[in-house]
């Protein structure tokens, strides 16, 4: 390539780069929706907080007993928010209702019903996560009392004994409702409820990451390539306006040849690309606490494969049609597909096999994977060569078709 | 109507994205996690972990859990490939330290590029740990007599063996009251919901989809319908149709009308593929006709009031998109709603589309009577006479000042 034809395209690509930086729309679109999205994606997929929700429970308590007040310290140990009382005019999300004579009627193993009460519409996520909370809160105490019971059992007073496998009496009965002998039982299941675990959980993330991914971990890659590609096959509608209005006629009177018009078309578009993801990604970083992994050199290798992949698929659009109208409603449904069945929208994880394969069928499903590599598992270079490559492909076949479909006039 | 391509394909918008959710989500049925893939390293061997192994592939854990006995080498490379959503490590005598009662920690690997399933095993696991924890103790006294067999290093009698189970009888039995829901019970139930219960309709997962994306679109199609009166204004057109004979107000209330017109049609023709295509039961007529009147008159109304303080094509460009998408994100049609956390969830309730969208829902997917949707007809009804009003006046003024 002559060093005038490389002034050539990068004239070409210079000029689609100030045209496009300077729409007021195009900043809206490529830079501030994009963390809209981030931001709610993220935070409906748990925010910071490594994917866990975190509920937020208003505990009505209506007994006055020792057993509801240990339930309510066991339910402080887990990540819940719990709120003791409401402003005025506050509504709770969830209600935690811990009904009256709960600790007599349990002590005297009667039937008690404790009941979990949530707004309609209520994040579902958090509510089975707050079910689980206190289901693990009532097996403490629970269990607590019956070491209490079996205790008293063993002892072997005829007001709380097991006769051919029914159980006969209660501690309530054993006490005789005497508040000493209550408090007693009391400061026995503190005790109880105050040993350390023998058992913990360890919970840690596979990888090489150093930092706990949260949901913007997903929304920050997912509503990042969506906007790039969005952003890119939206570019497709200038090609085709330059096409109807004679502009690329009047830049191929130039010196400039076909090659030249292409190549130039794609740089601009992939340098556009380029800052939109620098921007995108330093967003990530330091306005919504994301990890971007061990390999800067991996991320931009695979940054650079995607936006000469979406570049490509640009001019492809800007070859295929000629109404700038249709362009652009093929571009909202083409953009949507793409983002949505490649794992954009919501994680892979939960979706059926074959949409599983059909993500892998799309630049984008391989944009994501490959981001994934980088930033959630912490991996480098390597690992996603596989990904570059089949982004490199997708784009030189787009680009392929591309210029043999452009035509520099209508 | 100078863009009936782009209405046309906005049209689509919507039936796209729920034919999208409703495929990837699973068509008719009642939405279903896939499978959750787990690995299980087995460093112990012994009786405890056994327990907790086959614990795992029982019943309904089993339905929920494809659990696959690796070992530590196979399971760190398969975690690493990100082939599974976690990976359970149970260290060495696991079940000697168990029996002796000293401090064992359990280890969970979870994919960190996935955002629900790793979180569910986890929950999961929490739970059992507790359960594990807490039966040591309480089943203190069988465990220490069988950790003494153990010891022994030969098989126990059968007298010992009597001896186990008739310590462990009482705990079981006493146990058995919390277990069965004879003593405790924990119910979950949904509050100020009026239909909670008398969902008579069969979930549809496209029911549930379409309201959120149809709402959507409707306010795109309002919105590229009055855009004609920048465009007109800016082109000069609307100053031309001033010389006859009409009042600006003449005007404005036909572009307004038209645009109640464009939308209307455009919301029936995807009530009626969402209809025969989807399956969807939109519902008893008499709810669904005053909501869908009301939902029209609304999207037309909120879109008139914006473009009452828009200049130019230019500045609708930038801004309305926006404005519709803020309020979309809010009122839960690109996410739902339920998964939006509970501050967002708290705010979105000021966003039109919440009220217009869970209107719909509540028709389709409940069956819902006017009665149970009066607190969303108020609303829309209301913020449609707040708009429209205001918004033609703005739109009069624009066009008597030439703007």
């Amino acid at each position: 390539m002559s060093s005038g034809s490389g002034r050539r395209i990068f004239n070409i690509a210079a000029g689609d780069v100030r045209i496009t930086l300077k729409e007021r729309s195009i900043m809206i679109w490529a830079f501030l929706m994009p963390l809209a999205f981030m931001f709610f994606f993220g935070v409906s997929f748990g925010g910071g907080s490594g994917g866990v929700p975190k509920a937020t429970i208003t505990i009505e308590n209506r007994d006055s007993g020792f057993l509801s007040r240990d339930l309510i310290e066991a339910l402080r140990c887990e990540n819940l928010y719990l709120v003791d009382s409401l402003g005025e005019g506050e509504n709770p999300v969830r209600t935690l209702i811990i009904p009256e004579g709960f600790t007599r009627d349990i002590l005297s193993r009667e039937k008690a019903e404790l009941v979990l009460s949530k707004e309609k519409n209520s994040n579902f996520d958090a509510g089975q996560a707050a079910s689980m909370a206190v289901f693990r809160g009532l097996a403490k105490v629970c269990s607590g009392l019956l070491e209490i019971e079996i205790e008293e059992v063993q002892r072997g007073d005829k007001r709380f004994i097991i006769q051919s496998d029914s159980v006969s009496g209660s501690l309530w009965s054993l006490s005789g409702g005497r508040p000493q002998r209550v408090i007693e039982y009391g400061t026995r299941i503190d005790t109880i409820l105050a040993r350390e675990p023998l058992i913990t959980l360890k919970d840690e993330f596979a990888g090489k990451g150093k930092e706990i991914p949260g949901g913007f971990q997903s929304s920050v890659p997912g509503s990042l390539v969506m906007f790039v590609l969005m952003g890119m096959v939206f570019s497709g509608t200038a090609i085709v306006a330059e096409r109807t209005s004679g502009v690329l006629k009047r830049i191929a009177v130039s010196p400039a040849g076909k090659m030249e018009i292409v190549t130039g078309k794609l740089l601009g578009r992939m340098v556009i690309a380029g800052v939109q993801i620098v921007f995108l990604l330093i967003a990530g970083r330091f306005l919504f606490g994301i990890t971007l992994g061990n390999s800067y050199i991996g991320l931009i290798f695979l940054m650079v494969a995607f936006a000469f992949c979406t570049g490509s698929f640009a001019l492809l659009f800007g070859s295929l049609f000629s109404d700038p109208d249709q362009v652009t409603g093929f571009a909202v449904l083409t953009s949507l597909a793409m983002s949505s069945l490649g794992g954009c929208w919501w994680p892979l994880e939960v979706v059926s096999k074959p949409f599983r394969i059909i993500a892998f069928c799309l630049p984008t499903g391989w944009a994501i994977n490959g981001l994934h590599k980088i930033i959630s598992f912490g991996y480098g270079l390597s690992s996603i060569i596989q990904h570059i490559s089949v982004l490199i492909i997708f784009g030189s076949i787009f680009l392929v078709i591309a210029s043999k479909k452009l035509k520099i006039t209508m | 109507m100078k863009n009936p391509i782009a209405i046309f394909l906005m049209m689509l918008v919507p039936l796209i994205m729920t034919l999208l959710v409703g495929l990837v989500f699973g068509g008719q049925s009642e939405q279903k996690l896939p499978v959750i893939k787990v690995l299980f390293v087995d460093n112990d061997g012994g009786i405890i972990s056994g327990f907790l192994k086959n614990g795992m592939q029982q019943d309904t854990l089993a339905k929920m859990i494809d659990l696959k006995i690796v070992d530590a080498d196979a399971g760190k490379k398969l975690m690493e490939d990100g082939k599974a959503s976690a990976l359970i490590e149970i260290p060495e005598n696991f079940s000697r330290d168990f029996f002796d009662r000293k401090p064992v920690e359990i280890r969970l690997v979870k994919n960190p590029s996935e955002t629900f399933l790793p979180v569910i095993v986890e929950e999961m696991v929490k739970t059992m740990v507790v359960l594990l924890d807490r039966a040591a103790f309480v089943f203190a006294g069988p465990l220490d007599m069988a950790r003494v067999l153990f010891d022994s290093g030969r098989w126990p009698t059968g007298d010992e063996i009597k001896k186990i189970l008739e310590d462990s009888k009482n705990g079981i039995t006493l146990a058995g009251g919390y277990f069965s829901g004879s003593l405790i019970t924990f119910k979950t139930e949904t509050v100020s919901d009026p239909t909670d219960g008398k969902r008579d309709v069969e979930f549809n997962i496209f029911a549930f989809v379409i309201p959120g994306s149809m709402i959507f679109g409707l306010l795109f199609i309002s919105e590229i319908t009055l855009r004609d009166l920048v465009r007109e204004r800016g082109a000069g057109t609307l100053q031309r149709i001033l010389v006859a004979p009409l009042r600006g107000v003449h005007v404005v209330t036909g572009k307004v009308m038209v645009t109640f017109c464009i939308t209307a049609v455009t919301c029936i023709i995807i009530l009626v593929i969402s209809a025969i295509g989807f399956g969807v039961n939109i519902g008893r007529p008499l709810p669904l006709i005053v909501h869908f009147i009301g939902v029209i008159l609304m999207c037309t109304g909120l879109m008139s009031f914006f473009y009452g303080f828009i200049n130019s094509e230019r500045t609708a460009d930038a801004v309305m998109s926006v404005v519709i998408i803020i309020m979309a994100l809010f009122g839960g049609s690109l996410i739902p709603f339920e998964q939006l956390n509970d501050t967002l969830q708290a705010i979105g309730r000021f966003s039109p589309v919440y009220w217009a969208g869970d209107g719909f829902k509540q028709i389709f997917l409940m069956n819902a009577g006017l009665a149970d949707i009066a607190m969303h007809l108020v609303i829309v009804y209301s913020i449609a006479v707040a708009t429209l009003l205001p918004g033609g006046i703005l739109l009069e003024k624009k066009l008597g000042r030439g703007d």
